[in-house]
């Protein structure tokens, strides 16, 4: 259980530090009215929506460390037979990380864009279309679109690894390795395809008139879901992995050495 | 229901926190049915709770129907016995404790007492509400598949869960059973982020953290609790799924059943066991931190007194629910653990005393001197903190691993947790709804019943469990339907289970009482006005009772006070409510 108990440190060392911000040492009792009250650490700065994901990413992070931590232990028991993991793997890593990126790319450009329409006094609550403003516009719905893509071939890249383990007779009730392997891909393949829900919402808004700061926000959220899962992916890939991939092993012991 | 004006003079100055967009239901469906009101979602899942945690109330009378008088009912099969026990045990935690603390008085309270509208995302919210609805269904319907629903135990262990010598094992009953968890688990996340996001986000100006009443406290970090001990608990029920329908092995080791060999292999019972009691455990301060909060709001106003020590109530709530999270294998001593992890844990699951013990120093000190009210909520919260000092107590036996060897898996642990998560948070939800349900409804609850039915369930309640001690403690093994003729228990043993399911079924009735009470009241109780009992917190000050859809009329309630200021020298009645600017508007201390 070390795994879940440094993520859930992480999670809670975090919530303790905000609410160490919430002047916690206060004398409520001595102090009525509103003053000296409104600056500072009043309320969380960021748009609930964004909360709301920072809780649900908790939430999600919590799950995939508890399976995780049930990876390890399970893995001690002698039947463990450690799974060649298919190099098919690798491209649909490729291919999240460069959905990742998108998203990011577009997130930076919206911004910028929401900006410059602010410095030009147009403010960001009229209605404006990102896509009839220019090659930005564009740009943001044309990355938006090839981050679902990508995301989409990213699954279809995972059916395809299931399926050929499935071939070389790699089941899921095989040894308890290939079930990690299936509930962890599969878990991860689900989160995807929520996420996927949101994102495709957001492309087709950046294609219709609606408040720019608003389809900025919603990138933003798909930015780091994407982001979030990418990284969960690379923890799972290091995890399957183990210290019984021999590479990573030998590699280890030469830096030590 | 009745509705009340709130005649005292509006003190609210002009509105300078930004407006939230509302929905406004239209029809009769999205009004009353698929609400995104919170204080409609609120009632649906309390009625929802309540309802199932009646069902959970006749299967624990069956229970003792059957321990009291052995052999008596043939109806009563040692099979039938495990399926009661389990679905006893599962619904009264999972789908009454933390359903109605957490989307009950979580969704009813929370907005109301932080000064909000509404929830932060009320789709989500009565999503959440049709979900735990649904997770209700598919656990009342494994009652009707043949087979019948499980009897693994509440806590589900395997192997043993998922064979065919456990009821439902092999059937559709474990299978519905986990199902109808992982359902729980989704809608509950979604109530539990809006709890979370609505107390970060929502609060109404000048409601600092350090403001909040208690109540809010105890359930916002129960919430946080939840959100992460239950994946928990998800994580086990999806990879005992996975063992029953598709074979895998995560927790099944290999093993003959029947002369059989299943074609499991190296699978890991204890593995189960840790992910199990990574949710357990914190699920006892799910259930207990809401009613810490709770009864620290209802000791207050009716003894007229400031909480005493706020800060170190808080402290104590956010600590008490950091050290949840690890005590978790104090539930597995008899493992075969290292002993050095038990001693880890035994030193962890008695420090949590220390926080504990600072709370019930606080309401104790809090009553001192204070001009106590005995009406029924107040009861039921003196009942409360009699009931969870004892259970506490009987805690620092099991806590130590020594002492837990001998006691594991006896009835005396059945008594423990009976007092300490069964009775207490019970005691407190009674003592929240005769409090609240003037807000609720408009009209008092009944006081002369009120008091009937907290004398007979709380005397009751000891006269179950104080003797269950003493079984617990000659030996009597917990889980057995029958003890036959066992020479290390005496005959007072049978005398005792008799009388006990007696004063079971006594407990029982007097909660039928209650429900008349409910339903009397509804119709025929006194006008309550808008502050029957002088409360300080927000969600007394509405203008409306019960409070209308936005809460708070056309501007939001500022805050200029914490919630507990009674027996205010010099005041016009003796309390300042917290949107009362009152004479100490200018911000300096006093």
């Amino acid at each position: 259980m070390t795994v879940v108990l440094i993520f859930l440190a992480v999670v809670l060392s975090t919530s303790i530090w905000w609410l160490s911000h919430q002047r916690l040492g206060a004398k409520p009792w001595l102090e009525s009215g509103l003053k000296n009250l409104d600056h500072g650490s009043h309320k969380v700065s960021l748009p609930k929506a964004k909360i709301g994901l920072l809780v649900v990413l908790a939430v999600v992070g919590m799950l995939f460390t508890l399976l995780f931590s049930s990876h390890f232990m399970r893995q001690e028991i002698e039947d463990w037979r450690s799974m060649p993991l298919p190099n098919m793997l690798w491209v649909n890593g490729i291919l999240l990380l460069a959905a990742s990126l998108y998203l990011q790319s577009a997130l930076v450009v919206a911004r910028r864009q929401a900006t410059r329409l602010k410095i030009l006094g147009r403010g960001t609550s009229m209605p404006v279309s990102i896509e009839n403003n220019g090659k930005h516009g564009n740009s943001v719905k044309s990355m938006l679109i090839n981050a679902c893509i990508l995301t989409v071939a990213f699954l279809i890249g995972q059916s395809i690894t299931w399926y050929e383990l499935n071939g070389n007779g790699i089941f899921l009730s095989g040894n308890p390795s290939s079930s990690f392997f299936y509930v962890l891909t599969g878990l991860h393949g689900l989160h995807i395809i929520g996420g996927l829900v949101a994102l495709f919402h957001t492309t087709a808004l950046a294609g219709s008139d609606t408040q720019l700061h608003k389809i900025v926000n919603k990138i933003d959220l798909c930015a780091l879901y994407w982001h979030f899962l990418f990284f969960i992916w690379c923890a799972m890939i290091f995890v399957m992995l183990g210290w019984t991939y021999d590479p990573l092993i030998e590699l280890c012991k030469r830096v030590i050495s | 229901m009745v509705e009340t004006e709130n005649t005292s003079p509006p003190s609210v100055p002009p509105a300078e926190v930004e407006e939230v967009e509302l929905y406004h239901a239209t029809s009769f469906w999205t009004k009353y049915v698929f609400s995104q009101d919170a204080k409609i979602i609120a009632i649906q899942y309390s009625g929802v709770a309540i309802a199932i945690g009646f069902v959970a109330l006749v299967l624990s009378s069956l229970i003792r129907l059957q321990l009291g008088f052995p052999e008596m009912f043939d109806f009563i099969t040692p099979e039938t016995y495990y399926q009661f026990v389990t679905m006893h045990g599962m619904i009264m935690v999972v789908y009454l404790l933390t359903a109605l603390f957490l989307g009950g008085f979580g969704n009813y309270l929370i907005p109301l007492m932080i000064g909000a509208r509404d929830m932060s995302f009320p789709y989500v919210n009565m999503l959440s509400f049709w979900i735990y609805f649904l997770a209700v269904l598919v656990l009342v319907g494994s009652f009707f598949v043949p087979g019948g629903p499980t009897g693994a135990g509440w806590t589900l262990y395997p192997p043993q869960a998922i064979l065919s010598g456990t009821p439902g094992g092999k059937g559709l009953g474990i299978i519905l059973m986990l199902v109808s968890l992982a359902l729980f688990i989704v809608g509950f996340t979604m109530g539990g982020l809006n709890y979370v996001v609505t107390v970060l986000q929502g609060r109404t100006r000048g409601m600092t953290m350090m403001r909040l009443p208690l109540t809010v406290w105890g359930i916002f970090t129960a919430t946080v609790l939840a959100l992460l001990a239950f994946p928990a608990l998800l994580v086990a029920t999806v990879m005992m799924l996975f063992d029953r329908l598709l074979e895998t092995s995560f927790f099944m080791p290999s093993l003959v059943e029947f002369g059989d060999q299943l074609s499991y292999g190296g699978g890991s019972p204890i593995l189960f066991q840790h992910l199990f009691w990574f949710f357990g455990h914190p699920e006892v301060y799910i259930v207990a931190l809401p009613a810490f909060g709770i009864v620290s709001d209802l000791i207050s106003t009716h003894a007229r007194k400031n909480i005493f020590g706020y800060r170190m109530m808080v402290w104590a709530i956010v600590g008490i629910g950091a050290l949840s999270f690890i005590v978790w294998a104090h539930h597995m001593y008899v493992s075969g653990m290292h002993p050095y992890f038990g001693f880890f844990f035994a030193t962890t699951t008695l420090i949590i005393a220390v926080p504990t013990a600072l709370k019930v120093y606080n309401w104790i000190l809090t009553l001192w001197n204070g001009n106590i009210h005995l009406n029924t909520p107040m009861l039921f919260s003196l009942g409360f903190i009699v009931t969870f000092l004892n259970g506490g107590l009987t805690g620092l036996f099991l806590g130590n691993v020594i002492v837990d060897i001998p006691l594991s898996d006896t009835m005396f642990v059945v008594a423990h947790f009976h007092m300490v998560m069964g009775v207490a948070p019970i005691l407190v939800v009674f003592g929240a709804i005769y409090h609240w349900f003037p807000k609720i409804s408009g009209r008092m609850l009944h006081e002369g019943l009120g008091k009937i039915h907290f004398w007979v369930t709380f005397v009751g309640s000891y006269l179950i469990f104080f003797p269950m001690h003493y079984i617990g403690l000659v030996g009597v093994p917990r889980r057995y339907p029958e003890l036959g003729d066992a020479a290390f228990i005496p005959d007072s043993v049978a005398t005792l289970n008799s009388f006990i399911s007696l004063a079971a079924f006594t407990v029982g009735v007097a909660q039928i009482l209650f429900l008349y009470n409910v339903f009397w009241s509804l119709r025929k109780g006194r006008p309550s006005g808008s502050n029957p009992w002088r409360a300080t917190t927000l969600e007394w000050q509405t203008p409306h009772t019960p409070p209308a859809h936005g809460n708070f009329g056309p501007e939001l309630p500022l805050v200029y006070r914490w919630p507990y200021d009674y027996s205010v020298p010099g005041a016009a009645e003796d309390f300042l409510a917290q949107n009362d600017p009152g004479s100490l508007d200018s911000g300096s201390s006093t």
